[in-house]
């Protein structure tokens, strides 16, 4: 479910508030949403690497989880760039520059695609496009290698009612143990010859449905069980104790203000002199 | 009464909804202040009925017809929710799982006690009080989910423990653990009851398990007490409790063949030392015996797996296997044993090409068939891997459907369907109920019908992981029995199990994984007869291994495994000295 799953570490990270990095994590996603062009990623990028560092994240295994996610976004921001090819989306480089054909994929006329090509204002913006969603993807682990699921249900539950919250949280818990027994089911019907090797897209739902009946079949089982273990141990009969775990001390709050501090002080070199657009 | 029986069953009849008879049949039970009770039958006795029952889940979670009173604590449970007998009568289901809500140890014992509504300092105590006598309180804040089978268990016991109920009901609590789990529960339920005078009701099907914890044993048979009284008391009627399917401790089986031959005298004894301290009593130093040698298995010297330099380590960087080198030949029936997490299952998984080697120069072949490149199709042509949970492999409707169900992937003829399924409902018994809903049947049977369908696709090697889960002592020797046959008609057999006395009663060789490696390999009777290094994994070699090998200074032969050997020793003994 979590690419970092919590590990209970003594650690400055480890010490914050979840809603200390909470707000981290806004305001490090805040700072991506303004940004067009690689050139202020690095700073956030320190900011993150910093902040993972002090949490003593393994980057190999966050890079071993999260390759996918930055094999994607550098494939997806690749083909986006290609869309990237007339001088209306460009506010700070020169058009000239910006634009200026580097390889052309497809001329002009070519049917739905159009005219599509690698500009140098395109690659800028799939760089831009990868370092950012590396760099979310880091932030997001450095947060939930930190932060312990119900410290982050507790704060959602600030929001939300408690009954509302403990669901999100039931489901959170239960679905590492469905897709344990999902891939139980799965190997059992393998081993007898089960297989989805069939191209035909009918062949393939009917023998997806195979494994699909003992799945909910045991969803429910579980479901039922859970739900007798919970009721017996008297949820929902009063207004429960609030254990007070996201409580915010100095830390935090010092915490709280570099981040925004640093946000602000990027947001506004951005919005003063394009610091991050194209 | 309340003061003296904190739990009453009164002339309780229940039957399940839809149910045409009755599951428990006017039950009466009175449990006693601070008493370990265990109830014991077989599958579908009644068992965890009269659990959910003392836990208030019948009738207010599970619906149907209830008659008589059930009275906890002065309440009666049809009067009070669940979570109001819950602070009372605690209940701990026999899957550990089901019980955990949250993500860290300590805030899954603070669940109940917060939903209570109580003062924080009050959840605090209860909590710390739960982990410190579950042995949890090193673990606070551990993942519950990542913790060992019997920690889960140990955690189950402190998420109610934490309610203060000073009742606690358990449903199957050991029967899904490895040794060393059970050992741990098992320390955790006697510290409950010798230090805080707890309360204890927990059902099994097998005596051997309960004695030495359970002060009172309580037998059901088809819905009614067939026999209750004070465990040495009970254990003496082992025709009762053999008829009612429990398990009899292998002592107990021995010292009765015994007195029918006038060898032994007085009381049944209930444990290993009782039984060594009579026989040595009654044996004379300087005797000896043979041993019986080896049993000539025909085994044929060709390898039907092969499996050379593999190693296993899944995504996150765990090790399960460390270079494991084993040859397995036709006709073996090979038990593996261990420590959950030794290596065990995903061993069995690369035989049957579930998981694949992580390292290059891994080889694994079977019946000649290269496992690593093989595709699931073929692989399942040459090797049937039964998985613990029946409801995990059944896939179809009716019994007839799910005989087919790999015939029909590996496209195998109709008429040619026909006749294997056929041939192997006549062997397990399920001829004339093809036409039946899986669902319709108990664990045992739905047990029978994955084993016959995996059976009738025809494998060279059928690997069974753990035969008894969910199920009594009378299913399992039937399963394993059966496995025996398919050895004998020229199969390989390999099993995962934590029981040794059905390795004892039916290996022909034994692979001890520890830490992803083979630790020992060889026939059950060198294995089990080298127990400081078995000591390592916490498997005990079987009962009668231990007694012979306590007897062995009286002349009996120290690595008899069953309890016709020793017998067979003890006659040859006795006659000796006559």
């Amino acid at each position: 479910m979590v690419l970092m799953e919590y590990e209970d570490k003594e650690t400055p990270i480890h010490r914050l508030s979840a809603l200390a990095k909470f707000v981290w994590f806004g305001t490090v996603i805040f700072l991506f949403t303004l940004y067009t062009e690689p050139r202020p990623l690095p700073i956030v990028a320190a900011e993150v690497v910093l902040v993972g560092l002090l949490a003593r994240i393994s980057w190999r295994k966050l890079l071993s989880r999260a390759w996918w996610a930055y094999l994607g976004s550098i494939v997806g921001g690749l083909t986006v760039s290609l869309w990237i090819t007339t001088p209306a989306q460009l506010k700070r480089i020169p058009a000239e520059i910006g634009v200026k054909i580097l390889l052309e994929i497809t001329p002009e006329g070519t049917p739905i695609l159009g005219h599509r090509a690698v500009t140098y204002a395109g690659l800028l913006w799939a760089t831009a496009l990868t370092l950012k969603v590396a760099l979310a993807v880091s932030a997001a682990c450095v947060l939930t290698y930190s932060t312990p699921l119900s410290e982050m249900v507790a704060l959602i539950s600030r929001v939300l009612p408690y009954k509302v919250s403990f669901i999100i949280m039931a489901g959170v818990r239960f679905y590492p143990v469905l897709m344990e027994k999902v891939q139980t089911i799965i190997d059992a019907a393998k081993s007898r010859g089960w297989g989805t090797t069939s191209r035909n897209p009918v062949q393939r739902v009917r023998s997806v449905s195979t494994i699909l009946f003992p799945s909910i079949r045991e969803a429910m089982g579980l479901a039922d069980k859970m739900s007798l273990a919970i009721e017996a141990r008297a949820f929902g009969t009063t207004k429960p104790t609030a254990l007070k775990m996201t409580k915010v001390n100095v830390k935090d709050v010092v915490f709280m203000l570099m981040s925004i501090s640093f946000a602000i002080a990027l947001a506004f070199m951005w919005w003063q002199y394009g610091f991050g657009e194209l | 009464m309340a003061e003296r029986y904190p739990a009453v069953l009164e002339h309780v009849t229940f039957s399940y909804e839809g149910a045409d008879r009755p599951v428990l049949d006017d039950v009466s039970l009175r449990i006693n202040r601070g008493e370990v009770t265990a109830i014991l039958g077989s599958t579908g006795a009644g068992k965890t009925t009269v659990a959910y029952a003392l836990g208030g889940v019948i009738p207010n979670y599970i619906r149907g017809e209830l008659k008589g009173e059930v009275i906890v604590e002065g309440l009666n449970t049809k009067d009070h929710s669940l979570h109001e007998i819950a602070q009372h009568v605690g209940l701990v289901m026999d899957d550990p799982e089901a019980h955990i809500v949250s993500f860290t140890v300590w805030e899954d014992a603070a669940f109940g006690p917060c939903n209570l509504g109580l003062p924080v300092e009050e959840v605090y105590d209860r909590v710390n009080f739960a982990l410190g006598a579950t042995r949890l309180d090193g673990m606070r804040m551990r993942n519950p989910y990542k913790l060992s089978g019997g920690e889960k268990q140990s955690l189950a016991v402190a998420g109610v423990l934490s309610m203060r109920p000073s009742v606690l009901v358990l449903d199957e609590p050991i029967s899904m653990l490895d040794p060393l789990g059970r050992e741990r529960v098992r320390s955790v339920l006697k510290d409950l009851n010798e230090k805080y005078g707890m309360t204890f009701i927990f059902s099994d099907y097998d005596a051997e398990r309960v004695v030495g914890i359970a002060d009172r044993l309580v037998i059901v048979d088809e819905g009614r007490i067939v026999l209750d009284g004070e465990c040495h008391e009970v254990l003496q009627q082992t025709e009762v409790l053999e008829e009612a399917g429990v398990h009899l401790p292998e002592s107990t089986q021995l010292a009765a063949r015994l007195r029918q031959d006038g060898f032994w005298k007085g009381d049944l004894p209930a444990t290993i030392e009782e039984a060594t301290s009579f026989l040595a009593s009654e044996l004379s130093v300087g005797q000896y015996v043979r041993a019986k040698g080896e049993e000539t298995h025909d085994r044929v010297r060709e390898a039907v797996v092969s499996i050379h330099n593999l190693h296993h380590e899944y995504a996150g960087g765990v090790q399960a296997l460390r270079g494991v080198d084993i040859d397995i030949y036709a006709k073996e029936y090979v038990a593996l044993i261990g420590q959950n997490g030794s290596g065990k299952t995903t061993l069995a998984k690369h035989i049957s090409g579930l998981l694949k080697p992580t390292n290059r120069g891994a080889r694994i072949s079977v019946a000649g068939l290269d496992i690593t490149q093989a595709g699931m199709r073929e692989v399942a042509t040459k090797v049937g891997y039964i998985f613990q949970i029946p409801e995990h492999q059944l896939f179809c409707s009716t019994v007839s459907e799910e005989l087919r169900f790999g015939l029909k992937n590996l496209g195998i003829s109709e008429d040619e369907s026909e006749a294997r399924v056929a041939e192997v409902s006549r062997e397990l018994g399920l001829h004339g109920i093809e036409g039946e809903l899986l669902m319709s049947l108990n664990r045992g049977k739905r047990f029978r019908v994955v084993l016959a369908s995996v059976v009738a696709m025809d494998p060279e090697v059928v690997i069974v992981d753990e035969p008894t889960t969910g199920q009594d002592w009378r299913d399992s020797l039937y399963v394993c029995g059966f496995l025996e046959r398919l050895r004998r008609a020229g199969k390989t057999i390999i099993m995962i199990t934590h029981e040794m006395n059905l390795v004892a009663t039916f290996a022909t060789r034994i692979i001890v994984m520890y830490q992803g490696r083979v630790l020992l390999d060889g026939s059950p009777r060198a294995v089990f007869s080298k127990p400081d290094i078995l000591r390592q994994t916490w498997v005990q070699p079987p009962a009668m291994t231990r007694l012979s090998s306590a007897l062995s200074e009286y002349g009996m032969p120290s690595d008899l495994l069953t309890v016709p050997e020793v017998y067979d020793a003890l006659m040859r003994l006795h006659r000796r000295a006559g």
